[in-house]
Order: C-alpha cells, then structure tokens, then sequence
C-alpha cells in the first residue's frame, strides 16, 4: 500500500500549492475539499487492509473514513460557500507577500519540513518517515496561509489546511487510531464554529485594515 | 474522595445547564456565584488531599496532585471574587437594560462552562483530554470577550480565536511527538497518553525527540499564554472583554496555559539536562522586553494591564528558565492576585469615567476613593515596588538568575522591569493626583465592594513581608513535580 | 538498422498528425466539423511551394534560423528514444543535451525575431525568453525527478529503470514529473493556458508574432519544427507513463503513436475547456510547475534517504 499512500501524500501537497498560489476563495475552498477526501483515504492506505486483518477493524477503519468524508469534503466547505455566499464575496485582496513570492516560500517550507523529517533520530524507524515530512509541510503552509492572508474566511481555510497537516502527522506517528479521530472531530466543530461565527457576526475586514486602496484592486 | 473530585468538576457544568431555565438576569449573576463558591469549597477539600498524597479517578484518566491542586485553588479563587464583582459591574446595564435576560443566561453558562474547562485542563491525567479542555477554554472564553457584540470586541474576539487555535494546534503536534516518542520507547504500554506514563518514561525517550515536542508545545502553549512574540492577540481580547472577563482571563486562564507548558517541562528535563532553559529564557527576556516597551506609550487601562500581563508571564517563564520553579509559581499566584484586583479597579473606573482613556481620568483618589486607591496600589504591586509580595517572588527569580549564570538574562530582565516601573509610575500620579478637568463624575456608577479590593491587598502585603508555612509547603509541594524528584 | 529507420520514419512523418489531431478536437468542442486530420500536410506542402519574401533589414539571422531551430530539434529527436527503450544518439548526459537543444532552438527564434528590427517581433522575443527562462528550471528539475529515481543521466538507461509499483502504476514522484513536464508542454508548444496559438490580436501573441515574418518555405520549416516540438515531448510523457515493451519494434511504435495521439487530445481537452491566462498569471504557472517539480524531487530523496 505504500504506493498509494505515497501518491496520496503527494496529491495533499500538490493541492497545498494550488491553495497557496490561487486568489479565489471557490477555488480554495474546493481544493479543501479535495484535501478533505484525501484525509478520508489516507489511514486506509497507510494501515493497509489485507485479507487478515479482522471485519470490526475494516468497518471501523470505513466508518472512520465515511464521517471524514461527509465533515469535511461536504458540511465544512457547504457551509464556507453559504457563508461566501452571504457576505458576496469570491476573491482574496492580494495578500501581504504576493502570490508569486508565496510560491517559493512555499517550496523553502516544504524544503524545511522534509529536512526535519529527515533528521530524525534513529530511533524512530517506526514511523512513515513521508508522512511526517508531508503533515508537517502542510502544517506550515497553513500557518503561512493564516498569517499571511488579509480576509477571515482565507484565514479560516488556513486554519483547515493547518489541521490536516496535524491529523496527516498524527497518522503518520501514531499506531493507535482512535485518538486521531476524536482530536480531527473536535477540530473540525472548531473550525464549523468559527465559520458560523464569521457569518453570524458579519465580522468585516473593513478596506483600511485590508489594504485596499494604493494596492490597487483584487489580486 | 474520589466523588467529591468528580463533583468538583461536575458542578460547573450543572451549573450551566441550570442558568438556562433562570429567568432573571440579577438571579443568574448570584448564581454565578453561589456555583462558583460550591466549587471553590470542593476544590479546597480535594487540594487538601491532593497535598499528601495523589487523586486519581475514572481509571486514572483525571488525576490531582500538588501542581494540579495549586492551580485548582488559584482559579477557583479567582472566579469567585469575579463572580462577586459582576454582580456590581453589570448593575448599571441591568438597570439601562442593556444586559438583558438573554445575554446574561449566555454569560452564565460561558462563564461556568469557562470554569469547568480550566479545572478539567488541571485535573486531566490524560494529555490528550487535556488539550481538548484548554481548546474548550478557548471556545467559552473568546465567546465571553466578544458578549458585548461591537465591533472592536468581535474583532478581537476573532484574532484571539484564531491565533490560540492556531497555538493549540501546535501544541497538539508537540503531544503527538511526545506520545509517539513513548509509544517507540515501549511499545506495549497502553497508557501512553497519560502523564503518569509519560513522566515514568521521561529519561528514556530520545533527546532530539523530546526537543521537537518541547518547542512545539511551548511555541503553542506559549500562543495561548501571551508569549511575545506571539502575544498580539492579548491587549486586543483582554482590553475589549467585559471586565470580570478580563481578570479571570488574566489572572487564571494563563496560568493553565503555563500549567500544560510545565508538564512539558517535566519530560523533557530528564533526557535533556539544561537545555530547557536555553529555548525558556530567550522566550522570557523577550516578553518581558516587549511589554515594558508597549508599556511606555499605552493610554488605554485595560490595555495597559494586558501588557504588564505579558510582562509577568514573561517573568514567570525567566522563573521555569533560571531553574527557579518555586519561585515562578509563587510569582503565579502572586500575579493573579493583584491582577484580578487591578482590574476590578480599572473597570469601576471606566465605569465611572466613561472612558478608557488614562490621561483623561484625573483626581481620582477623590472622586472615588476605593477603586482609585485600589487601582493605584494595585499598580504599584504589579510594577514590583516592596513590601508587596510581587517584589518578594522577582527578587527570588532574579537570585535564581544570578546563581544560574545567566547574567545576560538578568540585567534586561531587570532593566525592562524598571522601565515599566518608571512609566507606570507616571501614569499613575497622573491619574490620581492631577487637577480634575472637567466636571466630577457621576457617583452613583462604578461603586465596587471594599471587601474586593482590601482583602487582596492585605494579601499581597502580608505575603510580602511573610512566607506562612503552608504556602511555603504547598509552593514546594508543587514545584516538586516540576522539577523532578 | 530497421530501428534507425523506424524511429526516422517516425520523425518525419508523425507530427504534423498530432497537429491536425488538435485541431480536429478543438473544432469539436467549439460545435463545428473541424478540418481534416492530413490538413498541416497539406499546409506544409503549399507553404513549400511558395516563394519567400525577406524584409530589407533582415541578414542571414534571418534565412538560417527556420533551417538552425528545425536542424536542433531533428538532432533532438535522434537522442530520444520513440519506438524502444534506447535512441540512435545514446550517451551519458543525453538529456540534459536533450533540454539544450531545445533551448538552441529557441533562442535561434528568438534571434531571428530581433533581427527584423520590428517592435512587435522584438516584444515577442522578450516574452519568450521571459517564460522560457522560468520554464526551464521546470523542465529540468522534472527531469531531475527521473533522473535521480533512477540514478543515470542517460535516456535508455532512465526508462529501463523507471520504478513501477503495484499493478503498473508508477511511483507518485514519476506522477509528478509527468504533471509538471505537461505544463512545460504547454508553455513551449505554446498551448493555451500559456499562450494562444490561434490568436490573431499582435497584442496576446507570444509565440506567433516572432514568427510573423517568415514566409514560404521557412515558414513551412517552422511549422514542422513546433510539431516536432509537441512530438517530442508527447513521447517523453507517454515513455514515462506506461511500462513500454522493450522487446517488439512494432508493438513499442503502436503504442507510441496510440500514446502520441492520446495526448494531442488531451491537448485539445485542455485548449477547449481553459481559458488563456492573464499575462500577469503566466510566471505564477510556471513558477508553481517549478516548486511542484521540487516537491517531487524532495520526494525522492527522502525515499532515498530513507
């Protein structure tokens, strides 16, 4: 199942780059989406299901990635297009470091996050040493997006991407399933609140906070 | 014994089931504080236990021991004396209606749910439970400073929301590696995400592992404590929140941040002697640094008190850095004290100004002696001046720092402290002993309870000038569990 | 010796095919019946019979570079292998002469365009080098990804060491490689998202306005020399994609042509569904091809460290 999980990987990370190189926020919102099927996939091709493991495991392991699937590829970017939708926006301002710099930071953080997943000590042999490299590649573009992006909703998508990175990096460290499940269940309500919150609030980044204005119209 | 710890934390979220069938606004606010006084009373039977000898319940998932009841007793403390200071501070927006039946049944279930979290984040045995109760601080709180509903507390509000989400998500990876270390060390061990475990398994886990969960945790736990410079979202959400709001965030919803950093530190000590204090001090010097320097040019009070906040979680940090464990815990305890007391004065004087403007309050310890006087001395604790006790746990910081070498450390330390000193100092008298401008504000606003302000301070003085030996006992007690044995 | 003359065979006559392929799909999508699939022949064998007309301010620049661009890119195609796993041409470093080539070729266009003294040609040739310069690292760092999985510099020994994974499907970072050398496809070829090749406004051409002068002959050399161009990177894709029989001549040159074939329509798919990019959002694509390339190749050495 390696091959899978590799290809998998590299699809999360591919769609990393779309996210953090496109400024408008459908896009982004759909490539979460794709992310979010991933995500579902993922632990199936990382733990493998071969002819011996036990029926429970199987079911429990499709189970796992059918609530995946339906929280976060349907409900979360449903209710982020609803809230597009309510305030009428569908394009990013352009950003603090422009999307053509974002790349190539992009391409420096995932250069570091490979590094540090390469030098790990020995004794962790254990590990899906990719995974690791991966999760936490995703985890800094999605710091960077939140950082880096001017409206609440790409800061939201930024936090997304931020929480797949520590689910892919809990799976790639950890045997032991369950826990990963509950801790992506409680992120996920997280990040629903927060939409929910930005929609009910109609929280503005009103144009002098946004930069609008000598920087021109959107990117 | 066993029940009473479970009630301790059940009663909190009873509480806030029952504030929803309450009808009056003024009821709910008692009972706020009757819920929170039950607490506080369970809390201390337990602590007095947890003293000699270790809690556990539920199959060893929560547990209670020195550190976990230490802090239990700051945060019930605190919001008790908070719950009694609503009562006043929201009498005059009951009374124009502006704090109406459905905001206050919001209030409080937050703010008994808020209490639950905190006490599950230091009871929990389990690192993982814990995280989930300092995500659902996160929640109740950031819904608590945005109660107000404009546009600047929503705003902050939602910096405050996102940042510390993005803090404990990072966290989260620090405890990931941390059990994924153990679980490589022992692989047969079941528990691995309890702290018990983790703290047996300490000295075997590998030093480059140990590091990367420990700058994990502490960038993250540090986001959500206020570290610079990752504490931007600070003077925004406790400058903005409603008042008892702020002092509780202030006083104890950083010290459970702290809490879960020092777990961190009790794993990490034993693989990796020392190192600790090269990532802590630089974090600490840079807190405290960055506070005195905003210090200097803020007008706003509560602003103000949010960044001397930074200052002493800085201080504190120096405290775990310098090896000083006792001595930051007694600065904890110390901090909370008076910050909730400052900022019970600073609200009754906004209240009464109608401005959060410091340079447009003057005179005020004769318009309104309690509060003024209150907030005043209040000041003066915080910026360190003797015979208050926030002197006595600097002055143990500072000697740790000196007898540790970090001369370095110590010198900005010291120098940032005094900046803020001197800047503090200026406001102040000019707050207090300027000529009044223009006509004498209303007296019938902003009244607060003597009880509230002197009781706190004959605390801090009497801490000052004397360690009674059952704090000095419980101060080691929990410190131990730091430390190491 | 029956090889030689499959793969010449191949090169000569294939890939002015896949140019009518493309065209025939686009005129689908667009409703219509589209013109025949054999119609660039019968261009080029028009445009062969005419006489050229060459500007006064033009110098011998002008008349070689059609002969130079077509003459690189014919060497080109010796040093890749089509119908087997191995090239007339074979040494160690070919593909990284392979890519020169390309950029001969390229920058013998370009010269040629300055070389007409005219503004509009000139403003081709900078947006040209312009998105060659950012296409190159591309190229190369997907080729880096093939190179470094198999550990050779040379073609024949690349593709006979192209990893395969369970049933067939190769390794994610050949997958990469793959993506990344389609959009360079598209940017040299000058494909739509990058660039119009139907255009008829001087003001969105990149490619078309440097090649606006040339007439007759010369231009019947450039159209063969960009449908080689395609050829040649469509057989470089379809050697990467699917597990090539090494052992039958015949059966290795239908599957390259079925290959060939496919991707010209994937071509058309792509030019008939997206739109042209803004000029602005060129270097963005280009750019983003660069760093998935990177990915890909961190992907590698992680494997390989691991």
């Amino acid at each position: 199942m390696t091959g899978y999980a590799g290809t998998l990987l590299v699809v999360l990370l591919a769609l990393d780059l779309y996210m953090i190189s496109t400024s408008r926020l459908g896009a982004c919102i759909r490539a979460t989406a794709l992310q979010g099927v991933v995500l579902a996939v993922l632990p199936l091709a990382l733990t493998g299901i071969s002819s011996s493991t036990p029926t429970s495991e199987v079911l429990r392991l499709v189970a796992v990635a059918i609530a995946t699937l339906c929280v976060k590829s349907g409900f979360i970017p449903w209710l982020m297009f609803r809230t597009l939708r309510g305030r009428g926006e569908s394009r990013e301002f352009e950003p603090f470091v422009s999307l053509h710099l974002s790349q190539i930071v992009n391409g420096a953080l995932f250069g570091g996050a490979f590094w540090i997943a390469i030098s790990l000590p020995p004794a962790w042999a254990h590990i899906h040493t990719m995974g690791l490299g991966v999760g936490l590649a995703t985890l800094f573009v999605g710091l960077y997006m939140t950082i880096n992006r001017r409206k609440e909703i790409s800061q939201v998508l930024g936090f997304l991407v931020l929480e797949s990175g520590v689910m892919v990096i809990g799976w790639a460290l950890l045997r032991q399933p369950s826990f990963i499940i509950e801790v992506g269940a409680l992120l996920d309500v997280l990040v629903a609140a927060m939409v929910l919150g930005i929609l009910a609030t109609g929280l503005q980044a009103s144009p002098d906070e946004a930069g609008v204005g000598e920087e021109g119209a959107q990117a | 014994m066993t029940a009473i710890f479970i009630s301790m934390l059940a009663i909190p979220v009873l509480c806030a089931v029952l504030v929803l069938f309450v009808r009056e606004a003024r009821s709910i606010l008692r009972i706020c504080v009757w819920g929170s006084v039950a607490t506080a009373i369970l809390t201390v039977v337990c602590a007095q236990r947890a003293f000699s000898t270790s809690l556990f319940a539920i199959g060893r998932q929560l547990m209670f021991d020195s550190l976990s009841a230490y802090h239990a007793l700051l945060v019930v403390g605190v919001f008790s004396l908070s719950s009694v200071y609503a009562c006043a501070y929201f009498a005059p927006a009951i009374a124009d209606g502006s704090f109406d039946e459905e905001k206050a049944r919001g209030f409080g279930t937050l703010w008994f749910l808020f209490l639950g979290s905190m006490l599950l984040t230091v009871s929990s045995n389990n690192a993982g439970l814990m995280w989930v109760a300092m995500e659902a601080t996160t929640i109740t709180s950031a819904l608590l400073v945005c109660l107000d509903r404009d546009q600047p507390s929503v705003q902050a509000a939602w910096t405050y929301l996102l940042m510390c989400s993005v803090g404990i998500a990072l966290a989260l990876v620090g405890i990931l590696v941390a059990c994924a270390e153990a679980q490589g060390v022992s692989p047969d061990s079941s528990s691995i995400f309890l702290w018990t475990t983790l703290r047996e398994l300490a000295p075997q886990l590998s030093p480059g592992a140990a590091r990367l969960a420990f700058i994990f945790a502490l960038v993250g736990f540090g986001t959500k404590a206020g570290l610079a410079p990752m504490h931007g979202w600070l003077p925004e959400a406790h400058g903005h929140a409603p008042t008892p709001v702020s002092a509780v965030l202030s006083g104890v919803l950083l010290n459970c941040a702290l809490y879960c950093l020092s777990r961190f530190v009790l794993i990490v000590e034993p693989s990796n002697p020392g190192w600790t204090s090269h990532v802590l001090v630089p974090f600490g010097v840079l807190s405290v640094a960055v506070a005195a320097a905003f210090i200097v040019h803020e007008r706003d009070i509560k602003r103000l008190l949010a960044f001397s906040t930074v200052e002493h979680m800085g201080i504190i940090i120096l405290g775990f850095g310098f090896g000083a464990y006792g001595a930051a815990l007694f600065h904890t305890f110390n901090h909370s004290i008076c910050k909730m007391m400052s900022f019970f004065c600073s609200g009754a004087l906004v209240q009464r100004y109608r401005t959060r403007d410091m340079s447009k309050m003057h005179g005020t310890l004769g318009h309104e002696s309690v509060a003024g006087s209150g907030f005043l001395l209040g000041l003066f604790a915080l910026i360190g001046l003797p015979p208050f006790s926030i002197f006595m746990s600097e002055l143990w910081i500072a000697r740790a720092g000196i007898a540790e070498e970090h001369i370095v450390a110590v010198v900005a330390f010291l120098s940032a402290v005094a900046l803020a000193f001197i800047a503090t100092v200026l406001r102040a008298v000019e707050m207090t002993w300027a000529e009044a401008e223009g006509p004498a504000p209303d007296g019938s606003v902003g009244r607060i309870r003597l009880e509230l302000v002197a009781l706190p301070l004959a605390l801090l003085f009497l801490l000052g000038v004397w360690m009674p030996q059952p704090l000095s006992n419980m101060i080691a007690g929990a410190a131990s569990f730091i430390g190491g044995g | 010796m029956i090889e030689y003359g499959v793969h010449v065979l191949l090169v000569v006559l294939f890939p002015l095919l896949m140019l009518g392929v493309i065209g025939r799909v686009k005129a689908l999508f667009a409703g219509r019946q589209g013109p025949r699939l054999l119609q660039p022949y019968f261009d080029v064998w028009k445009l062969l019979h005419k006489g050229a007309v060459y500007s006064t301010t033009t110098s011998w620049t002008f008349r070689a570079a059609p002969i130079v661009s077509l003459a690189t890119l014919l060497t080109a195609a010796l040093l890749l292998p089509l119908a087997s796993g191995s090239a007339p041409l074979a040494f160690s470093g070919d593909i990284i002469v392979f890519a020169y080539l390309l950029g001969l070729g390229r920058f013998v266009t370009m010269i040629a365009a300055l070389d007409t003294g005219s503004s509009f040609e000139g403003m081709g040739a900078s947006r040209e080098a312009a998105f060659a310069a950012l296409a190159e690292p591309a190229l190369l760092l997907a080729l880096a990804i093939v190179c470094v999985s198999a550990s050779a510099i040379s073609f024949h020994e690349v593709y006979a060491a192209l990893p395969w994974g369970s049933w067939g499907v190769p390794h994610p970072e050949i997958l990469v490689a793959v993506v990344v050398i389609f959009g360079v496809l598209l940017a040299e070829t000058s494909r739509v998202p990058v660039d119009d090749p139907a255009t008829h406004l001087e003001l969105t051409m990149i490619h078309e306005v440097m090649v606006l002068d040339h007439s007759g002959p010369d231009l019947a050399l450039i159209h063969c020399g960009s449908a080689l161009k395609l050829f040649l990177f469509a057989a470089l894709l379809v050697h990467l994609l699917v597990p090539f029989p090494t052992d039958s001549l015949w059966l290795g040159a239908l599957v390259l042509c079925t290959g060939a074939l496919s991707i010209a329509v994937l071509v058309g798919v792509v030019e008939s569904s997206m739109a042209r990019l803004r000029l602005v959002q060129v270097p963005q694509f280009l750019v983003g091809a660069s760093v998935l390339a990177a990915i890909g190749l961190l992907v590698v050495i992680v494997r390989g460290a691991q």
